[in-house]
């Protein structure tokens, strides 16, 4: 299958006090496209950066990223704002809106800012209210932000990164501020968006949550330590053996 | 720990802290010299009056005596009510009598005075406020706003003339004259040593310049009024209170000043409250974790107490000293004519900076005052959600045709209405100033105040005090006009000549006898002239009157009051009332058919001209070279120029202006940048969301920018909507003070006053912003990844 984002040797390195410290090390990745991938590991081990820096979010020390085809590190801050805005879509662990936009006006933001989506003002609207009908919170739309709970805050975030139709989303923790129900759901939609077709790297600490996924890498002190690849997820029948299997294999690496 | 709490809080939210204690400062440094100077404007007169040793007269006279000899003392000397006089004994001369280089050194159309210090107990100041005790042999101050618009500078030598003799003098400096020193009146006075004045006034020539400048203790002034009502010598009469009034322009400057400093206090003030109150609502969530972990609501009040004890004290110390410097500024330009001061500046700038640590310490404990009674879960999501149920978002991002950065600015701002309402009212106020104070100088330089000064329009005006002084009787005035319009006629452009005069002539009704002024102008149909009420004055037993001689008088239209003239008494019917602001508006109109004495006149105002052809602004303009030449004018000024240089005070009001423009654009541009910098802190989040969005640099700085530009322009409309009725209930009143009891007709300029000044405020304010937005750029997408 063809690969959207491949990542060479990347090193990344925070100078604290003087001291170096190495966050990734000779990091080597391929994600292809439809892809869902979980990233796991202990924290600190760097799965957070990663995600920031193969995203493009953060720079990288060495190595070399390409998302479909075009290295990150040639891009100028324009050019990655625009990369970030058209073909890929965020997902953090603390629900980052605007506060001063109704939830409807801050999924549709995206659209609005982007040159590339030449749809009209209204149609920008209509799929924002369609993508909230989709994920559940058709009726929120004009609520504030402070307004909902934060299961449904986290999904006008995944209907927020859906709005430009992305290439690739990235979550950073999507279900690490939510309480199991809202888990699911969540976790339901990232899968439902998936099997659309759209290619996902997401960090967790939930093995619930990474069972449900293709694959799953193990990170380690800034190096992908091992992954296992579970395959397409086929319904909740499954869940159980799979989360046995990942269970298994995490605790063989002394998870 | 408490101490390490707060070592790191200083270090970890270093860019808010300094913020915070640069506003310190700022409320320190306008607090100690603003009130500083609104003690020195309050009292600023008296203290002058009092320190000039004329604080306790009653009434004061400028008398000419005309070869008839000091007829006033004996008067005085005699008068019961009268309790103490003195009398300094003056000489007048005319500015063409006063030569630098073999030209006049400086014009002046009133009356100069040469005199010399400490006959009486009358205090005299120099440039830099000093007590002038002795005038050194050699030398010479002048007085008055004259030689503020001359080139004069010290150390110039002048050839002073009078009668037969001339003396070279080197100028000493602007001299500081209670009496005369006004921008009003403006009488330039030299003052002298006793040598060479009395060198000048051995000549025989010159007694009939002899005059007398009389100030009165008086015990009833009423009746002192009436004692003198008949004495024809004086020129000039006024109470302590018109002497006072005389100030009325720089009391304007003083209380601009006055009013600036209390803006600047509030603006101060303001902004100080919303930074502290918003800084540590900032910090509740911290807050909550400290009372979670078992930490008393004291001792965490106690924490930014002592925070904020610790920066108020800085602050005002550091605040302390710049207002030093600042209030001179201020005050500076209001104390041109004037010696202002207090005492206690240094107590009174102390007291201040020490209220500005209580009024911070006092903030500082109201906004923590929510810590009682949170309990730790509410600081925490208080911390985090800020008001829960109120809503912020107004408009519609689906429904609205603005772009982006345009829509989320706009948004901010309706969503944000006290945070940047408190900054629209900041910049409305200081474009309010500059607007209003741009409309004063501006109608002080217009012409539209003539009717209430010389009486009627012409095209130009032009002065010659040596001929106004030689005029005794209306052959010379008639001669001396035929002869001018001869030379205009000669010169190719014809035209009538004309000149109003005032005479000093005894009013009584049963109410009151008193000396009053009389305009008078033989050439002018009194119905040319202005009325606020009833018919012209048709013939010489007719005249018209201001409504503060009806009110003197107990008189109205219809009423008669006897007047004196030319040693015959007779009843005039009042006909009509007019405006005016001649003598602070104490004055009457005669019939133009009145046979009045030239020699009898106490002051004539400048020749107005009439070109038969009726010529355009521009022609009258170019003219003016070929009547100064032909008719050897002192200077000749059109009917804008005439006004201001009546006034005497069109360009202090515009160098104020200039002064709150220049102070209100570092205002704004320090407020600008300090609020938006504490934007930046504080949207950290929604800029770093942002950008993981994909928002270019530019469109985050954009969207900030229009905040402010937004907030620019509603201040320019809001200061646009308020400017005329503001300038008329602050600057009415002191036309009123004058004489124009009625209000005037201001002269509104759209494209400086709802153009140029908006448009450049709001530039300040864009680029401020634009530049202090650039810091954006240090917040990263990856700074989502940090957020607490």
């Amino acid at each position: 299958m063809k690969k959207i984002l491949e990542v060479k040797d990347l090193c990344k390195t925070y100078v604290v006090n003087k001291h170096q410290n190495n966050v990734l090390k000779n990091v080597n990745l391929a994600v292809a496209e439809g892809e869902l991938i979980a990233v796991m590991g202990p924290s600190g081990s760097g799965k957070s950066t990663l995600l920031y820096t193969v995203s493009g979010m953060d720079g990288m020390t060495s190595g070399e990223v390409r998302f479909k085809g075009q290295s990150i590190a040639a891009l100028k801050g324009d050019q990655l704002a625009d990369l970030r805005l058209d073909e890929m879509g965020f997902i953090f662990q603390q629900m980052y809106m605007l506060k001063n936009l109704t939830i409807l006006d801050n999924i549709i933001l995206p659209a609005v800012s982007s040159k590339k989506n030449t749809a009209s003002r209204k149609e920008k609207q209509e799929r924002g209210l369609a993508l909230m009908k989709k994920l559940g919170i058709g009726e929120l739309a004009d609520n504030d932000i402070n307004e909902v709970s934060g299961g449904q805050l986290q999904r006008a975030c995944i209907a927020r990164s859906m709005v430009n139709s992305p290439s690739m989303i990235f979550a950073d923790e999507p279900t690490g501020a939510l309480n199991r129900t809202s888990s699911e759901e969540v976790t339901d939609e990232l899968i439902r968006l998936n099997s659309e077709g759209t290619t996902i790297l997401l960090v967790t600490h939930d093995s619930h949550v990474a069972a449900k996924c293709d694959r799953v890498l193990y990170i380690v002190d800034g190096c992908i330590k091992d992954e296992i690849t579970l395959g397409k997820y086929p319904g909740p029948s499954a869940l159980r053996d799979r989360e046995r299997t990942l269970n298994n294999w995490l605790m063989d690496l002394g998870w | 720990m408490f101490f390490h709490i707060l070592k790191k809080d200083l270090k970890r939210k270093k860019t808010m802290n300094i913020i915070v204690l640069l506003f310190i400062v700022l409320s320190a440094m306008f607090a100690s010299s603003s009130v500083n100077n609104i003690v020195t404007v309050m009292g600023g007169i008296d203290h002058y009056m009092e320190i000039s040793g004329i604080g306790d007269v009653d009434m004061f006279y400028l008398t000419m005596e005309k070869n008839h000899g000091d007829t006033l003392t004996p008067i005085l000397d005699e008068e019961p009510s009268v309790t103490e006089f003195m009398k300094e004994e003056v000489c007048f001369l005319h500015a063409s009598e006063i030569l630098r280089d073999g030209k006049k050194a400086m014009d002046f159309t009133n009356i100069g005075m040469i005199m010399r210090v400490g006959t009486t107990d009358v205090k005299y100041f120099g440039p830099d406020n000093e007590l002038i005790e002795e005038v050194p042999e050699d030398g010479v101050y002048i007085t008055g706003s004259t030689v503020s618009k001359s080139d004069l500078k010290e150390g110039d030598m002048l050839d002073v003339t009078l009668g037969e003799k001339t003396v070279r003098l080197k100028f000493l400096g602007r001299g500081k004259d209670a009496m005369f020193g006004s921008n009003f009146l403006s009488n330039p006075r030299l003052l002298v040593s006793d040598k060479v004045y009395e060198e000048l006034t051995s000549d025989e020539s010159t007694r009939n310049l002899r005059g007398g400048v009389y100030y009165v203790k008086s015990d009833d002034t009423k009746a002192l009024a009436e004692a003198v009502a008949n004495d024809t010598s004086i020129a000039f009469d006024g109470s302590a209170s018109v002497v006072r009034t005389t100030y009325i322009m720089e009391v304007l400057v003083a209380a601009i000043v006055l009013v600036v400093s209390v803006v600047l206090i509030l603006v101060a003030f303001i902004v100080l409250r919303f930074t502290i109150g918003f800084t540590i609502a900032e910090e509740f969530r911290e807050i909550g974790v400290m009372k979670a972990i078992g930490l008393k609501s004291g001792s965490v009040r106690r924490l930014y107490l002592v925070k904020y004890l610790g920066m108020a004290v800085i602050g005002s110390v550091v605040g302390y000293f710049l207002g030093i410097p600042f209030g001179r500024l201020l005050i500076g330009s209001a104390e041109q004519s004037m010696v202002l001061g207090n005492d206690s500046q240094v107590l009174i700038g102390a007291l201040a900076a020490i209220a500005v640590v209580f009024i911070i310490l006092l903030f500082c404990y109201r906004c923590t005052g929510r810590i009682k009674k949170l309990s730790p879960i509410d600081a925490v999501r208080s911390g985090q959600t800020g008001e829960r149920f109120r809503r912020r978002s107004f408009m519609k991002l689906g429904k609205s045709r603005l772009g982006t950065s345009g829509f989320l600015s706009a948004n901010d701002v309706i969503s944000q209405p006290k945070q940047f309402g408190i900054m629209t009212a900041i910049f409305t106020l200081s474009m309010l100033l500059v607007m209003i104070l741009a409309n004063t100088a501006n109608t002080l330089t217009s012409g539209k105040l003539v009717v209430t000064l010389s009486g009627t329009e012409s095209d130009l005006y032009y002065s010659r005090t040596d001929i106004s002084m030689k005029i005794t009787g209306s052959e010379d005035y008639n001669a001396y006009i035929e002869e001018s319009e001869s030379k205009l006629a000669e010169a190719g452009i014809p035209g009538r000549i004309r000149a109003e005069y005032t005479f000093k002539v005894a009013g009584e009704t049963e109410k009151l006898k008193r000396n009053i002024s009389a305009m008078w102008c033989a050439m002018t149909d009194t119905s040319d002239y202005v009325y606020e009420a009833g018919t012209p004055p048709k013939n010489t037993s007719e005249i018209a009157a201001t409504q503060q001689i009806c009110d003197l008088f107990g008189i109205d239209i219809g009423d008669k009051i006897a007047l004196t003239i030319n040693g015959e008494t007779a009843d005039y019917l009042l006909t009509a009332k007019f405006q005016s602001m001649n003598q602070l508006g104490e004055v009457i109109r005669l019939h133009q058919d009145m046979d009045m004495d030239y020699s009898q006149s106490a002051n004539s105002f400048a020749f107005q001209i009439d070109f038969d052809d009726h010529p355009d602004k521009e022609t009258i303009e170019s003219r003016k070279d070929t009547v100064k030449k032909v008719l050897l004018a002192d200077k000749v000024l059109n009917v804008g120029e005439f006004v201001d240089d009546c006034t005497n005070s069109s360009s202090a009001i515009a160098a104020v202006k200039n002064m709150i423009l220049i102070i209100s654009i570092i205002m704004i541009v320090m407020i600008t940048v300090l609020m938006e910098r504490s934007f930046i802190t504080r949207e950290k989040a929604e800029i770093a969301l942002m950008k993981a969005l994909g928002f270019r640099d530019r469109s985050v700085m954009l969207q900030h920018t229009l905040r402010f530009v937004i907030i620019g322009v509603l201040a320019g409309l809001v200061s646009a909507a308020l400017c005329l009725p503001l300038t008329k209930l602050a600057i009415d009143p002191i036309f009123s003070v004058m004489g124009a009891k009625k209000g005037i007709e201001y002269e509104i300029r759209p494209l400086e006053v709802f153009g140029i000044y908006p448009i450049v405020i709001i530039a300040v304010i864009a680029a401020s912003a634009l530049l202090t937005s650039l810091f954006t750029k240090r917040v990263s997408s990856s700074d989502t990844a940090d957020i607490e």
